[in-house]
């Protein structure tokens, strides 16, 4: 776990906003354009305060457009430029879903590395806490664009990781999609003063335990963490694993982990199946077969569209007490 | 009429809003669409609106309370009218960040078809670190009781009856059974891995190597001296087996012939000088070697043979430890045993088996004195070394412990 | 701008560096030696070439499936856009692009892209690069009739008209989708009323009239390097091929593209132009067919003696490698 100074206390909305200024100010190609971000400073207000601080040729707002603000972005990305494009809900992406997967994921491979595409798209997802929003505003969509060859797909938990990793993001030539969680948004993490970038790729402990490995990433990590506080009242000590990145992933930090306890579970948000956990427990068994005690375990979503009223959404998240059950169900305790 | 004022849902997430300020007091009028109240949500101050005309009464909550969404402030009734009972103001410990939802609910994870029973037709159902584990131990993994899922045997079970079995003495009688006329009666007692390899190994030094032997008893009163000397001023206790490596790093300095190995027909004089002290462990004997204890100070490789010792206690040892000897050391004095021969540790083309360091009467100058001394035993691969060679290292050995600043 | 005569002869010449290009790959592709589909512009040659004449090495152009004529006409290598469709490690894109999907960054073409209308708000993509960025480059996104079903072409015209970018919009309208007539799929009878209704200036020529669809393309170019924003243009034109190079045309008849062949080929009118209107006489205009046919000979030669790219490196140019990973 990094080392902070404990300087400040900023939300998560807050980290993603500085990471944007400061690279905004750090190199003249990085722009901002999406729905409603200058002026109105995002539609959760991420980029407040950036237009009158940077005017509005580096924040535009677009018509609603989705393919086509990706669209440019790609374009405008090959020729020179480093766009930040916004899509105001992760579900949005759909519409724009030839850009991000059949060009900009694919354009540097199809031309033989003529080109770089160094764009990020980003766009906050989930449920949760944010309630009530339904089935096309409340969705967990980074198993898509994991499963595409070219994309760089991140998922931060805390403030600290989401800035660092923006920052690299925008720094980084290849294409990423930067997802956030809009329930995230308010919660505060500290994040030191000093510039620090988070590498993308790496994969980051935030817990040490020796019982039993949870993989989680985004708001899972904090259900993941509020399990291991429950179970710590029994002697059982969690360790918690933050992938940061899911595409690429760093396996080695998981591997390590899990060799270590001996147990895995995997943690997603979004619905069960062909989500990033079972990628994930794939993977384990793949490199960790003969240092499991237990099959490795998963808790997701409900194959469900989320629904509206608010007795039947809360049934279809998964809890900390879901992850709680799991680890003593690999652990063989009641 | 008696219409509920409330704290509105003013953001998609809000669960409360602090009321800052009341705009009209108990018992003021109100016309529709004027400001009521102010109230501060994490993005910003806004007003509250009346939707109604009439009187304002029955204010519930004070500047600077947090009220819940949806909680009423205050009513607006017709002039003359009373108030409604109404129960005691709900405060909100804090508004925060969003909560999530209580109910552990569900489990949504695990099998979805029927699952048949994996242990039908005899099959043993052992989860793959537990067959590991059993393994290293020698152990049937099919003889312990499994208590997982469809009696899976775990690695706690597996841990459980190894702890059982260590307690246990690791004896068992036998059956009752009958023994034959003339058969002195036996418990099987199994060979650990360790005592078998060590046992081959041996046998193949002593089949293959042919040993042959030199003596010496040497004076230890310099060393003794020069130890006690050592342990003042740096304040370190250091063994004599420590002792013995430096000097035999030493020696093995002056006469590399001995620092060899005879590898598939090819003499292999090497570079590094990794002594091993020989080392019993209640498992068998184990070899942990100090490496470069040529360069090595003293007290360096009493450290070093230190942690090794602990490693031995608890059979734990990183892979370095145990390979890349180059030499043995071995040391049966503290056993009060005065001088033995050791078997050459294969494929090293030399030990040192030292016994133990005891006063015996020697002649010095034409007098019989008491010194404490020590009987060395080298054993040599004649393959490899001639018996002029191996004395001269003997005799530097000697040398070195009767004139230890030698060392320095 | 007056064109020069050499820069004429080379438009000549050009043409039919194009014509012999897609004739060559159709060869191929009948033999057997092209593995994926060859959408050949033969017949459409005169749009490629009239707006690259207009255009510096610097601008930009994004092209469609059908492009190899654009990216000839920009100044590509026939020699590495042969290699490319052949699928060889010369290639423009090392093999790993083909014929609908090749690129010449080095002469200003930001690729193809074999999504109907992607590469359009790519174009206004680069546009928008230029415009931050200073620079007084013009883009030309080249589409087809097709592309008018497609929301994202709208969406490009409306963003371009309101960010005011210097991006030509290439209409080039042959007016086949496939196998779908444009009056049968596109409502838009009156394209000029699209264009004049998203703000844009705009103009509509005979495609088979090479001269003609430059001194459009060069009027919009003017104006959009002067900062006078985006255009659409219609190059009214015609495909002589199927869809593709093998496809059964069982939505036109044959005398309608013999016709076509007969009476609409840019190149016999452009070399009537330059006869009447240039005084370039017939022996130099067989001199400059016969470059080009060359010029196509030698591609086809380097082309075929290429190395295949080596198949243990099929994972290179997925990422920019080069910072991410810690």
């Amino acid at each position: 776990m990094p080392r902070i100074n404990y300087i400040r206390e900023l939300t998560y909305l807050e980290a993603i906003r500085e990471a944007l200024r400061e690279e905004m100010s750090r190199d003249g190609t990085v722009f901002i354009l999406g729905e409603d971000v200058g002026l109105h400073g995002g539609a959760f207000g991420v980029t407040g305060g950036l237009f009158e601080a940077f005017g509005p040729q580096r924040v535009r707002d677009t018509p609603i457009c989705e393919n086509t603000i990706v669209g440019t972005a790609v374009g405008a990305a090959m020729t020179g430029m480093r766009p930040v494009a916004e899509i105001m809900f992760a579900d949005f992406s759909a519409l724009a879903f030839d850009q991000i997967v059949n060009q900009a994921a694919k354009l540097r491979y199809m031309f033989g590395g003529q080109c770089r595409v160094p764009l990020v798209i980003r766009m906050p997802q989930g449920g949760l806490s944010w309630k009530s929003a339904a089935a096309q505003h409340s969705q967990s969509v980074e198993a898509w664009y994991a499963h595409v060859p070219g994309l760089v797909v991140v998922l931060p938990a805390t403030p600290y990781d989401a800035k660092g990793l923006l920052k690299a993001a925008i720094r980084d030539d290849n294409p990423v999609v930067f997802i956030e969680h809009k329930a995230m948004y308010s919660m505060k993490g500290q994040v030191q003063d000093e510039e620090y970038v988070v590498p993308l790729g790496q994969a980051d402990v935030k817990r040490v335990g020796r019982d039993a490995t949870v993989v989680a990433a985004g708001y899972m990590v904090h259900f993941a963490l509020e399990a291991a506080d429950t179970l710590a009242q029994d002697g059982i000590e969690v360790e918690v694993v933050d992938p940061r990145t899911l595409k690429p992933l760093d396996e080695e930090t998981i591997y390590a982990s899990v060799r270590k306890t001996n147990r895995a579970i995997v943690v997603q948000e979004a619905c069960k199946t062909a989500g990033l956990a079972a990628e994930w427990g794939m993977l384990i068994y793949e490199n960790c077969f003969d240092w499991l005690d237990a099959p490795v375990v998963r808790v997701t979503g409900q194959d469900v569209p989320i629904p509206y009223a608010n007795s039947l959404e809360s049934r279809v998240w998964p809890q900390s007490g879901n992850i709680v059950q799991a680890v003593r169900e690999v652990m063989y305790l009641k | 009429m008696a219409l509920e004022v409330i704290m509105p849902r003013l953001t998609h997430d809000m669960q409360a809003g602090v009321l800052l300020e009341w705009y009209k007091g108990e018992g003021d009028g109100v016309q529709e669409g004027e400001p009521l109240f102010a109230v501060e949500t994490d993005k910003a101050t806004v007003d509250v609106e009346s939707h109604a005309a009439g009187v304002l009464r029955g204010l519930r909550f004070e500047p600077g309370d947090a009220v819940p969404v949806g909680e009423a402030v205050g009513w607006i009734v017709d002039p003359g009218e009373e108030m409604p009972q109404i129960g005691p103001a709900l405060k909100h410990a804090e508004a925060g960040p969003s909560e999530v939802a209580e109910k552990p609910g569900f489990f949504p994870s695990g099998p979805t078809s029927n699952v048949p029973d994996p242990q039908a037709g005899g099959r043993i159902v052992a989860s793959p670190v537990a067959k590991r584990l059993a393994k290293q131990h020698d152990v049937d993994v099919g003889q312990i009781k499994g208590r997982g899922p469809h009696g899976r045997i775990t690695k706690a079970d597996v841990e459980d009856y190894l702890a059982q079995r260590a307690t246990a003495h690791g004896c068992s009688l036998s059956a009752a059974a009958a023994l034959p006329p003339g058969v002195v009666p036996y418990d099987v007692v199994p060979l650990s891995k360790l005592r078998q390899t060590t046992g081959a190994r041996m046998l193949a030094s002593v089949r293959t190597a042919p040993h042959f032997d030199l003596e010496a008893e040497v004076d230890m009163s310099e060393a003794g001296r020069w130890r006690a000397r050592y342990a003042e001023e740096d304040g370190a206790q250091v063994s004599y087996t420590a002792l013995f490596v430096k000097v035999v790093a030493q020696a093995l300095r002056k006469h590399p012939q001995l620092n060899a190995a005879l590898l598939d027909g090819e003499l292999r004089v090497y570079r590094e000088i990794n002594v091993g002290v020989a080392t019993a462990t209640p498992e068998g004997l184990v070899v942990p070697v100090v490496r470069g204890a040529d360069v090595m100070s003293l007290r360096q490789i009493q450290e070093t043979i230190i942690r090794l010792r602990e490693g031995a206690g608890r059979l734990k040892f990183a892979p370095d430890e145990l390979q890349g000897g180059t030499f043995t050391v071995s040391n049966l004095g503290m056993y009060g045993v005065d001088a033995f021969r050791a078997i050459i540790n294969p494929p090293q083309a030399a030990i040192l088996a030292v016994g133990r360091i005891v006063e015996r009467a020697i002649g010095v100058e034409g007098q019989i004195v008491l010194r404490p001394t020590v009987r060395l035993i080298l054993s040599v691969d004649h393959r490899v070394v001639d018996g002029a060679q191996a004395a001269h290292f003997l005799a530097a050995v000697w040398r070195y412990l009767e004139n230890p600043y030698l060392l320095l | 701008m007056e064109l020069s005569l050499d820069t004429l002869k080379h438009m000549y010449r050009t043409l039919w560096t194009i014509r012999r290009f897609e004739e060559t790959a159709g060869e191929l592709y009948k033999k057997g030696l092209v593995k994926g589909g060859i959408h050949a512009s033969i017949g459409q040659e005169g749009v490629a070439v009239g707006v690259c004449a207009a255009l510096r090495l610097d601008d930009w152009i994004t092209s469609t499936h059908r492009g190899h004529g654009h990216h000839i006409a920009k100044g590509a290598d026939p020699k590495r856009l042969l290699a490319e469709i052949l699928g060889k490690d010369t290639g423009y894109c090392r093999g790993r692009g083909g014929s609908m999907h090749v690129a010449a960054f080095d002469v200003g073409s930001l690729g193809a892209s074999a999504i109907v209308a992607a590469g359009v708000p790519m174009g206004v993509g680069a546009a928008l690069s230029a415009s931050m960025q200073g620079l007084d480059r013009v883009v030309v996104s080249f589409f087809g009739d097709g592309a008018l079903g497609q929301g994202t072409l709208h969406e490009s015209l409306n963003l371009a008209a309101v960010w005011k970018l210097p991006i030509i919009f290439l209409f080039e309208n042959n007016q086949f989708a496939v196998s779908t007539r444009i009056d049968r799929s596109i409502a838009l009878q009156d394209r000029q009323a699209l264009a004049d209704a998203y703000r844009l200036a705009n103009a509509c020529v005979d495609g088979q009239d090479v001269l003609a669809v430059y001194e459009a393309t060069n009027r919009a170019v003017e104006s959009a390097r002067a900062g006078g924003g985006p255009s659409f243009i219609e190059c009214q034109t015609y495909r002589f091929e199927g869809h593709y190079f093998g496809e059964p045309q069982v939505y036109r008849t044959r005398e309608e593209v013999e016709e076509a062949r007969r009476s609409r080929d840019p190149i016999v009118r452009f070399g009537s132009a330059l006869e009447m209107a240039y005084g370039v006489g017939a022996e130099e205009l067989r001199r400059l067919e016969i470059e080009a046919a060359e010029a196509i000979e030698a591609a086809l030669a380097f082309a075929q003696q290429s190395p295949d790219p080596l198949p243990e490196t099929y994972g290179e140019y997925v990422y920019a490698a080069d910072k991410l990973h810690p």
